[in-house]
Parts: C-alpha cells; structure tokens; sequence
C-alpha cells in the first residue's frame, strides 16, 4: 500500500512538472483575494483558539498521519467563523462553545482543556451519541463538521487519503489493494 | 477599431452557439462581428479556479454565504457554483429579471466571452426523428419543418471539430456520433448493466457521450487542444482545452482567419430594421462600462444570446412594422417556453465489489437512453425521458453524516465506503403557449433595457412522467441488485436544468412559427435565431449539440444565400 503510495507521489511530482515546463501553473493568476478575519474578530475569536484547537485533535487525532491541529484546521476554523458567519452566527458559536466548559465542571474540572484524557472522551462520547434535542448537538455536529471538512480539503490530509492532482487517465476497473487508500476527491 | 469595416455579419454572443457561428463564418471569408455583452476571457489565463488543489483557497472552494445571498442568490443553485468558478457565472445582483409572482424560475447566467460553453456538463447526444417528429405525433406544438435527416450531416460536422467520447452502440432513438474512444464504465456499472441489458431489451446502459477529447486529431492539436487529465474540475476551465469550449475550440478557430472582430462588453439592445427594404441594418449597444451607446451594421445578423436573451432582444426589437416584437407577424414570439425537468430518481447501496475501486475523476457517469414511448405506447404520459446516473464509493465525506471521533474514526475513514448507485432522470417537457417570455412593462435592467418577465410551470403530463421515472429507477437498482434504496423526487424549479428551449420556434408556417427549417425569420430574411429559442420541442436528451450542428447548419445556408447575392 504505502509502496504504491510513493509510485503516486513521485508521478504527481513528475507532472507537476510538466505543467510548470509547459507553462500551464507558471501563469496561473491569483484568485481574486478573500476577506480574512479583521483584527477585531480575530480578538473576538483568540480566548476560544485553545478550546477549537484541542477539539479538532480529538476528532482528527495525529496517528501515522498528520492530525487536524498539524493539518492547520483550527485556522481554517477561525478564517471561516471570522469570514463567512455573519455577526449573528459568530456571536451564537461562542457562545455554544461554553457547552464544552460546563460539561467539564459537571465532571469537576475547571475547563475542558485542562481536563484528563479521559474526561475529555467521557464528554465528547457524550456528545456524539445525544439526540438532536439535546443542548450541546448543534454546535458539536457543526464544530465536528467543520474539523472533518477543513481537514480532508488540507494538504497533510494528502498524507492520510490519496490526492492526485491530474491523474491523466481514468481506470473503472483497478483492485481497491493497488489503491489502497480513500481518494480525497474534492469536498464541497 | 471596427469603424471603418464594413462587416458582412453580426453575430449576437459568444457562447456555445455564437462560437459557432463565428468559426463557419470567419472559415467562409466573411468579415464577422461577434459582439458580447460579457467580459472577455483568454484561455488558460483567465481560468482563475484551475489548477488549484482544495488547500490552495483559503475556503476550500465555498463561497462566502453572505456573498452568495447578496450577489448569486440564483446562480448558486446551480450545482457546479463553487468559489473557483464564481468568476464564470453572472451576478444576480447586477443583472436583475422579473418573475411571474407566485411562480418561479432560475435563469443560470454566463456573462463573459464563451458563455455558458465554459460551465456546461459536456453531455452530447443526438436527437433522432422521435424527437424532431414529437409534436407531429401527438400535436403539442408545431411540427419541426426537419427531421434528423436533414442535421445528421452537420452532426457529423460539428462533432468532427468538436471531439466526443463515447460508444458505438446502434440505438436508433439516440444515434451514434462520430467518437473518440470512450470513457470507462466502471466494475460495478458494467455489473449493472448486464444485469439490466439481460432483463430489458429495450435498454441501454452506457457511458455518458461528453464532448470530451481522448484521441485528439490533428486539427484539435493545432488549436492547442489536448487529452482530457481526468481532473474533473471542468467548470474552472481546462488549460489542457480538453473539453470543448467556444474559449477552447471555435472562437480560436474563427480568430486565426483573421475575419473576426470580437466586441466584448457591449449589450445588444435591439435589432434595426428597415422598413424600406424589409430587412435589418444591424443591431444598436450599449457599452457596459461607459453606457455609450451604439450601433453597428451588416448585412445579415445572427442572434445567439443564448434562448432567454434572444428572446428579449426580439422582444425589445419594436418598430412601426414590428409592435409586438421582431419578426413576430406570428404572435408566437416568446411562447412555447420549455426545459427540462430533473431531480427525480432514485438511489441505492450495492452490495459487493469492495475489491474494486477506480483511479481518476471521471468527468462523465452513465446514461441510459429513452425507452418510453418509442415504439410503443407505455404509461400515462406524452414523450419520454433518459436518465443520468454513476455508480461510486463514497469517500471522506460521509464522515460528516456519520458519528464518531478520534483514531480508530479517522482510519475507517481512510478506506471508501461500499459502493452505490443512482439513476436520475431527464424528462421532455411538452410545448405549451402559457408558458411565455415577454417584457416587464416597466422594470429595466441597468443598462435601461426592459426586464425578461419569466411564467413558466410545469403540466401533469411532466408530474405524470416524473411517477414512471421514480418508479422506474426504484426498479432498477432493485433489479441490479441494491438495498437501502432511497427515491427523491423534488420538482424542479422550472430553470435548473438549465436547458432553455423555444420563444421563437422553427416551423413550416409563417402564422404559427418565428423561424423557417434554416433559423432564418419568416419576416426578415436576414436575421436568424441559432440558438435554444428557435427550438419547437426539447426532447429529452442534452440540447447544445443540437444547439451547434443547427447553428452551422444556418450558417452554411446563409452564406450561400449571401454567395449567391439573395441577402
Ligand atoms: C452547469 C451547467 C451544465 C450544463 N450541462 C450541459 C450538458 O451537459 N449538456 C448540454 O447540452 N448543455 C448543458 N448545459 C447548457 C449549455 O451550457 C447551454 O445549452 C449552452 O451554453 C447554450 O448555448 P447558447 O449559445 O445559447 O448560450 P450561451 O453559451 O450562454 O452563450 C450566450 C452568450 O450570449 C451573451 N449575451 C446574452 N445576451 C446578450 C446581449 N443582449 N448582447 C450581447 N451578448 C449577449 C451571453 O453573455 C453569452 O456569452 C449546461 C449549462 C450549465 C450552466
């Protein structure tokens, strides 16, 4: 598996290289430039970094592969709480953050980030099997979501699924064992 | 720049048929004046999105939700609307048009050189006399002045240039086009469609006929154009010129005649015309960004705007001679509207075959041709429809829809999941008078032009049809084999298909009809309508095929006439 890994990486080099020879990459023109966090709300969101930080490695943990937080997720989270929610929605995901925080003094620490290993997998166990009537649901299948998505759209996701930027030929009929691995297709 | 040339033709937008029109008339020595109301788009260079993996955007593709509310709250209904080929679709916002209250429609916008032949699927299948013969049958509509016949040649003509992947297969309601070599069904749809073939001789599955290039020819090389990489991001634009495009394929042919001017960001207002001589003297515009205003002569004019925007551009083309329109003696003008309508189906899971994967993003899925009402008579309803579908392992993003979090989560992730299957339908809308294009009596756009007012919905023929296909596509999968299957069936708002037809139908009578068998206005022999509008019936495959061998087709016998001094 991870030989045939390697034979996929060294041709994706290889034709990464022939499109910067034929000047297909060499020209490509910058998207056009998306608004970043403004330096208010990237203050608004900073108390809250630790917490999103320490919730994308649990749910995306470093194994054999790079995890979420290596991954850049937290800042692909923090870009996307500070850019695409309105004030509205960012003001409401803080505060269903605090959900977090309250599950851990109910087990008798004083933040979900200081707590034990344990602890931390009692409340997020707890968290992902709940009803969607539940307090806590929404912003855990949100905050969970957004880990999964930010990190299969990452280059070191790359590491754990199979990216291939210009595969050159379609195959229907390939065993799964000359793969190997998931491809990372492109989300959305 | 174009003052001093005396042009033998305007052709009215730059998209899959005014590509077209440009290269048959430029190829013919005919000084061509393509006038766009978009802006201009360079191959490669202005293909923003391409090339970009997933982490190379910031969002990862998403378009900012707040833009898409404000600016493309249509657009981003369209399913290939992404961040990476936002930059190809036009903004609501800017270019508002009006809908009957009550009623909806989605008019999915290109508003740049190409058109939407830069956005489109690719999906390219022949019609045969089932379609261009239906409203002679069951008399909805008028009946096509041709039959497959007389567009078979300009089939093979366009599609020569075109380059379309698919396979032979001898079906006679879904003729064979002139192919290069097909792209693959995969293990598990090759395991259907023996399934299927065994148990329905009447059905077909096979790959989906996209105007992809496997085997480039010559010609195609020359252009620039090359093998398809199997990136499947189309929409961004493909460098390699792989798909065809009027960016990609016709409008480089018509520029290396050296006989076309191309006039970008400039909106045709209206067509001129002469009641002296009865013919039209050009078209006026309207400089998007200085508002000037202009207009420009030629011995004959094309219009390709695209169905809705032809259309309105006849509408809005009033005179003493012409009160209710251009070339509309008829009173038909803007009638007989029609798409297709979709988003109906079924999906399942497919057991089996976890041994088997793919290698590449094909650009295509399977097609299964019509089989309804060909040679007999089956069902409650009128016409027919295809279906759509693909056969797949779902990756990553099930993790999503699923529970779960940590180590032993993100390795199950790193297999693909078991494989499904869906069948989605294309279904022919029938020709019905009421459902209509015309003029909002006073809301304009920004450039003052009177708005499109759009009334279209959908009959109990499309509502009985649309039963059968669910029903249909349920039996299959059950037949192949599938569990957990799951139908949808949301009727479509009228639009997303994004397979406008009619308002200035083709016909044998000039009292029912806008147009004659060659495009050509009854009223006005020098103007013609090459593109949707002109269509008197949809069939149910893909249109823009047929959209470009009808629009060369046009061109050839225009510029006969134009040869033998009749226009
Ligand atoms: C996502 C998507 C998928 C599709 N998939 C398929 C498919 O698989 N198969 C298929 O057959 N079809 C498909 N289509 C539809 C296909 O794109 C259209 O049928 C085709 O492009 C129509 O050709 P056209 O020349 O009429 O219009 P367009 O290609 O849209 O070109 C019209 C041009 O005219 C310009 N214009 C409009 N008004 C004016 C004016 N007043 N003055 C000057 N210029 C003007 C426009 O800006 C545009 O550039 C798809 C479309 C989309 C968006």
């Amino acid at each position: 598996m991870d030989h045939h890994k390697n034979t996929i990486v060294t041709r994706r080099d290889a034709l990464r290289r022939i499109l910067k020879t034929t000047g297909v990459a060499a020209t490509l023109p910058l998207m056009s430039t998306l608004g970043a966090c403004t330096p208010e709300v990237e203050k608004q969101l900073s108390p809250y970094m630790a917490l999103i930080e320490e919730i994308s490695e649990l749910i995306i943990p470093e194994t054999d592969t790079p995890g979420a937080k290596s991954a850049g997720v937290p800042a692909y989270i923090q870009a996307v709480i500070g850019s695409h929610y309105t004030e509205t929605e960012r003001t409401r995901f803080i505060e269903s953050l605090t959900i977090f925080d309250e599950m851990a003094h109910a087990e008798n620490v004083e933040s979900f980030v200081s707590a034990s290993a344990d602890v931390k997998h009692k409340i997020l166990s707890a968290l992902d099997n709940q009803g969607p009537s539940t307090k806590g649901h929404a912003i855990w299948r949100e905050i969970r979501s957004m880990v999964i998505f930010g990190y299969y759209t990452s280059e070191a996701a790359s590491e754990d699924v199979l990216y291939e930027a210009v595969p050159g030929k379609y195959d229907g009929n390939v065993d799964f064992s000359e793969i190997g691995r998931a491809w990372m297709i492109r989300g959305i | 720049m174009t003052e001093d040339v005396q042009f033998d033709v305007i052709i009215v937008g730059s998209g899959m048929s005014g590509g077209w029109a440009a290269k048959e008339f430029c190829e013919k020595g005919m000084k061509t004046l393509v006038l766009e109301r978009g802006r201009d788009v360079e191959a490669g260079v202005d293909y923003v999105g391409e090339n970009k993996a997933p982490w190379d955007m910031e969002f990862r593709d998403r378009v900012d939700p707040k833009l898409m509310k404000n600016d493309y709250p249509i657009q981003s209904e369209c399913y290939a609307f992404r961040e990476s080929d936002r930059n190809f679709f036009i903004n609501d916002r800017e270019n508002p048009y009006s809908v009957e209250d009550g009623k909806k429609f989605s008019w999915i916008r290109g508003d740049q050189v190409g058109g939407k032949s830069i956005l489109w699927a690719r999906h390219s299948y022949r019609w045969s006399d089932l379609d261009f013969g239906a409203n002679a049958k069951d008399g909805y509509g008028t009946d096509w002045p041709i039959r497959y016949a007389d567009v078979k040649p300009w089939y093979e003509y366009v599609e020569k240039f075109v380059g379309i992947s698919g396979s032979e297969e001898g079906i006679p309601q879904l003729p064979d086009s002139i192919f290069q070599p097909a792209i693959e069904l995969n293990s598990v749809e090759l395991d259907a469609k023996a399934k299927l073939e065994a148990l329905h001789d009447d059905r077909k599955l096979i790959i989906g006929r996209i105007a992809h290039l496997t085997k480039p020819t010559e010609e195609q090389l020359k252009l620039g154009r090359g093998s398809c990489q199997f990136r499947n991001q189309c929409q961004r634009g493909c460098s390699f010129g792989a798909y065809f495009s009027a960016v990609s394929a016709t409008l480089p042919a018509a520029s290396n005649t050296g006989n076309m001017t191309l006039v970008s960001d400039t909106v045709v207002e209206r067509v001129l015309y002469d009641p002296g001589t009865k013919k039209a003297t050009g078209v006026r515009t309207i400089n998007r960004k200085t508002g000037e205003k202009k207009d420009f002569t030629a011995k004959v004019v094309f219009l390709c705007a695209s169905t809705i925007a032809s259309n309105q551009i006849l509408l809005n083309s009033t005179s003493e001679t012409f009160q209710n329109g251009f070339a509309n003696s008829s009173g038909v003008l803007g009638k007989y509207f029609m798409d297709h309508h979709h988003q109906v189906g079924a999906r399942g899971q497919y057991p089996g075959f976890m041994d088997k994967y793919y290698f590449g993003r094909r650009p295509t899925g399977f097609y299964m041709p019509r089989f309804r009402n060909v040679n007999t008579k089956d069902g409650d309803f009128l016409r027919g429809y295809g279906f759509q579908g693909e056969a797949a392992r779902p990756s990553w993003p099930r993790g999503m829809d699923q529970k779960g979090y940590g180590a032993d989560f993100k390795h199950s992730l790193r297999e693909p999941g078991g494989w499904y299957m869906y069948f989605g339908g294309f279904g022919e809308m029938l020709p019905r008078a009421e459902n209509t294009i015309t003029l909002h009596p006073n809301k304009t756009d920004s450039y003052g032009i009177p708005q499109v007012h759009l009334n279209m919905s959908w009959s109990d023929n499309e509502r009985r049809m649309r039963k059968d296909i669910q029903k249909t596509a349920i039996e299959m999968l059950e037949q192949a084999g599938c569990q957990d299957i799951q139908p949808f069936n949301k009727e479509p708002t009228p639009g997303l298909a994004i397979h406008e037809m009619g308002g200035a139908r083709m016909g044998r009578d000039p009292k029912t009809s806008v147009l004659n068998a060659h495009n050509q206005c009854h009223d006005v022999d020098n103007v013609f309508v090459t593109d949707g509008a002109a269509f008197a019936s949809t069939a149910c495959q893909n249109p823009s095929l047929t959209f470009m061998a009808l629009t060369a087709r046009a061109v050839d016998y225009a510029a006969t006439q134009m040869q033998q001094g009749k226009l």
